[in-house]
């Protein structure tokens, strides 16, 4: 276990720092100057520039800004927003909140609504399936910004049940804000998860051992619970895992169509604007929570499965 | 025709003599009537929305984007300055009609190269009297070069600002210099607490340090995405400003239109001032909603950066103008809320001496489409199958539509167009870089000086090292009106020099107008009192904001 860790804490640092390096060069390659973003496109004088430029070392050679970034980084600064001037920790720290309950609600939809529809479209025969297979196509062909515009639209403008922006204070006011959002984020991979859940509790009925346990005359729950879904469940884990990992990332359509104060649509705003210390900060945050997310997805798979030892990837 | 009639005369006096010739031709005609039709400067142009009659609680504004700094110094676009207009004080405050007269002080001139200030009795929100001190300091600081302020250079006549009294002090300036008044009153001008100023150093305007001014609204709270949290301030010195009639105002930023529209309809937003907003139709049909039109301060224009070429040659220009089609530029990007301007900037700039503006906006033509006197046009000036070479950016709509509209009035006359498309934070670039605007002849813009005087724009284009002179153009009639405008305290005389810059930068195209955008404030039926003029971005707005009871 210890090992395992340490393992994957070696692996985090490597890949922090390949990633940040990789993120810095890209937007440094990237056109833009990110001047643009404190004066909205109007001129301004030639010395206030050279100021701008010597205060963010913006004509410095790339490897040196890379190099004063990176030794900031190492001791906890994760440097200052250009247009905010202000530091890229307390940035992130004031939107990491709404990002995360925000994928914790999609999580949650995703995994009760992908798995349960999932194995009622396996076990469910013709219409039953049939209406899975559809609902699950439709959502899947509905992309998060488009449904984002019509849960808006539809629940918030037309029904009023739900705030069409913004994040709520309190606990029923957050969840009731973040409805919409949620249900748009997770739209699609629910769709994903019901699919992968129904195919591989399909296979696993099919499978001898399942056949033998129902020929035994073993009741169908038991069979269906200790037999088929404790199987198929190392590949709904996965997808499951990934799913998840990648919300941070697509959260940030979402968050823009219901301006949240969140992660992922700062992250674009910050991209464009090429605000370098904010891109590497939340991008960052991005790459630990996947390889966290891994982590978890690992200690599931061995506790699923005791076959499975820490560390190896099941199949 | 008649109007097309005064553009050649001036053109004529102007440029060449070739065109004498044609004006002859034209000649004998009776006076224009240059009030007629649709574009013609009207008065219907809202000004005060409808007075509050109840509190309106919590409210919710919205910026096209979020506010980055709170810093005056550093306010130099729309969400900043909608921020700082309500919160700090200018020296001489912009009204509603945007005239400007005494504010947070008020001023006497001894000669013309002295100002006086006297403030008034004012505190900050921590209580501290504001003094002379303190206005110094704040001007100073926005004069300073090396201060991180984007307005040094309006302060480029200032000899020395000097304390003279506790309340009292005075700026000596090297030249007469009547425009300072002007930036006096609009974000330039905005007086912050130097003790405070000082103790937060590099941190005073953002959201760790904050500001302390002595506006109408106080800074409550501000979390970078949630948006700044204003509330009125109790203490404010001047009881002849309205008492605000709600709790408190938070400005967020709300990019995407639908979210907008969405937030509008239901009032999750209670009201914003919009900008070519794709939505416009239908918030204007939705009951909840409340779409007021004040008059057009915009220039939305042509930058033409050309120092060769076909654009360079004046003629070409005009033929360029007379082929655009500007009705259908107002009608699918700023839908229906805008004119056809007859120059840079329509009535919304003319903050003083509005009859001397009036008259000389409506002495100059209707920017209308006339292909056949383009074609003329373009013959004459033998640039038919020239090539010119237009900047923009696909990502920025309404700015990419106007230049693809520019194409294609070129094209009509047969001159040959290539597009730069640059990605939309290039964009910048077309105004800061030398090789960037050098690479093109012309590239769209929506612009806007800092206060109501087509001067304060014309300034930038059209004087030799204007901040956005890209193409270097000069011209000794306009150098010596804005001379004179510059150095004349009368309001109408000054007003009158303004027009004669006017008249030949608008028939030499130094820009090509292209709509006059009507200032659009747009509020749920549960707000009112947001004034429907550019104040918005210089004066105490939010003042007069309340709620409706609805």
């Amino acid at each position: 276990m210890f090992q395992f860790i340490a393992k994957r804490l070696a692996m985090l640092v490597a890949t922090l720092l390949v990633a940040s390096f990789a993120i810095y060069g890209a937007l440094y390659l990237a056109p833009g100057s990110p001047i643009a973003a404190l004066t909205g496109g109007r001129t301004l004088p030639p010395e206030v520039m050279a100021q701008i430029e010597a205060r963010y070392h913006l004509n410095e050679p790339f490897l040196t800004r890379y190099w004063l970034w990176l030794t900031a980084a190492v001791h906890g600064d994760l440097g200052e927003s250009i247009p905010l001037h202000e530091s890229v920790n307390t940035l992130i720290a004031q939107r990491i909140g709404t990002t995360l309950q925000l994928v914790l609600f999609a999580s949650i939809l995703i995994v009760l609504f992908g798995v349960s529809l999932g194995i009622i479209g396996a076990l469910g025969k013709g219409a039953v399936d049939t209406s899975v297979l559809f609902a699950s196509t439709v959502s899947a062909a509905l992309p998060a910004f488009a449904a984002a515009v019509i849960l808006q639209f539809v629940f918030g403008v037309m029904l009023g049940w739900f705030p069409v922006l913004g994040t709520g204070d309190g606990f029923v006011d957050t969840v009731k804000h973040l409805t919409l959002p949620a249900i748009a984020l997770a739209a699609t991979s629910t769709a994903l998860v019901t699919r992968v859940t129904r195919t591989a509790v399909r296979e696993e009925l099919d499978r001898e051992h399942v056949q033998t346990a129902v020929s035994r005359g073993l009741p169908w729950r038991d069979v269906v619970r200790r037999h088929v879904l404790r199987n198929a469940a190392i590949p709904i884990t996965t997808v499951v895992g990934i799913t998840i990992a990648s919300l941070i990332a697509l959260s940030a359509v979402v968050e823009t169509a219901f301006a949240l104060n969140g992660l992922g649509a700062y992250l674009v705003q910050a991209a464009q604007n090429k605000d370098f210390a904010v891109v590497q900060g939340i991008s960052l945050v991005l790459v630990v929570a996947f390889v966290v997310t891994n982590v978890v997805v690992d200690i599931a798979y061995a506790l699923l499965d005791p076959r499975v030892s820490l560390g190896s990837r099941a199949q | 025709m008649v109007n097309t009639q005064t553009r050649r005369r001036l053109l004529g006096a102007i440029a060449l003599g070739a065109t004498v010739a044609v004006t002859a031709a034209c000649g004998g005609a009776p006076a224009p009537n240059p009030t007629g039709g649709s574009s013609a400067p009207t008065s219907n142009f809202v000004v005060d929305t409808p007075a509050p009659t109840a509190d309106a609680g919590d409210v919710v504004w919205a910026t096209y984007r979020e506010t980055q700094t709170l810093d005056p110094i550093q306010g130099f676009d729309y969400p900043e300055q909608t921020a700082d207009s309500i919160l700090c004080d200018s020296l001489l405050r912009q009204n509603n009609d945007l005239s400007y007269g005494p504010g947070l002080a008020s001023y006497t001139a001894p000669s013309t190269t002295e100002f006086d200030f006297t403030l008034n009795t004012a505190t900050f929100w921590d209580g501290s009297p504001v003094t002379a001190a303190d206005a110094v300091f704040s001007l100073k600081r926005a004069a300073d070069p090396n201060g991180g302020g984007f307005y040094s250079t309006v302060f480029n006549r200032v000899k020395s600002i000097d304390v003279t009294g506790d309340k009292t002090f005075k700026i000596t300036l090297n030249q007469p210099d009547y425009w300072l008044l002007g930036e006096l009153s609009s974000t330039p001008g905005e007086i912050v607490e130097q003790k405070y100023a000082e103790a937060k150093g590099k941190d005073f305007g953002t959201v760790t340090g904050g500001v302390m001014c002595s506006g109408p609204f106080k800074l409550d709270s501000w979390q970078t995405g949630k948006g700044v949290k204003m509330v009125p301030n109790p203490n404010y010195w001047d009881s002849k400003l309205p008492k605000p009639k709600l709790t408190s105002l938070t400005l967020i930023g709300t990019p995407d239109d639908a979210t907008l529209t969405a937030g509008l309809k239901t009032g999750a937003i209670d009201g914003t001032y919009a900008i070519a907003l794709s939505t416009l139709g239908q918030l204007e049909t939705d009951p909840n909603v409340k779409v007021y039109q004040g008059a057009p301060f915009l220039a939305a224009a042509m930058v033409i950066s050309a120092t060769k070429g076909p654009l360079a040659d004046p003629k070409v220009r005009q033929a360029v103008s007379l082929a655009l089609d500007r009705k259908g530029i107002i009608n699918t990007v700023f839908k229906g809320a805008g004119h056809v301007p007859h120059a840079l900037q329509g009535e919304g700039v003319w903050g003083s001496a509005k009859d001397v503006f009036a008259a000389g906006y409506a002495a100059l033509p209707e920017m209308n489409q006339d292909m056949a006197k383009a074609k003329d046009l373009i013959t004459q000036a033998g640039a038919a199958g020239q090539n010119i070479t237009i900047g923009t950016s696909s990502g920025i709509t309404s700015l990419n539509t106007e230049a693809l509209a520019f194409k294609s009035a070129a094209e009509a006359i047969g001159l040959k167009v290539t597009i730069q498309n640059v990605s939309p934070s290039n964009f910048i670039n077309y105004f800061i870089d030398p090789k960037a605007y050098g690479s093109v002849d012309a590239f769209p813009t929506s612009n806007y000086g800092d206060y109501a005087d087509p001067s304060a724009l014309g300034k930038t284009l059209a004087m030799k090292g204007g901040s956005q002179n890209f193409s270097g153009w000069t011209n000794p009639d306009v150098t010596a009106a804005y001379e004179a405008a510059r150095s004349e305290p009368d309001d109408a005389k000054r007003a009158a020099d303004v027009v004669k810059a006017q008249q030949i930068i608008t028939d030499q195209l130094v820009w090509v107008p292209l709509v006059a955008p009507n200032n659009v404030v747009i509020m749920n039926k549960k707000v009112t009192g947001a004034p429907a003029t550019f104040v918005y971005m210089f004066g105490p707005w939010a003042a007069y904001l309340g709620g409706t009871g609805a």
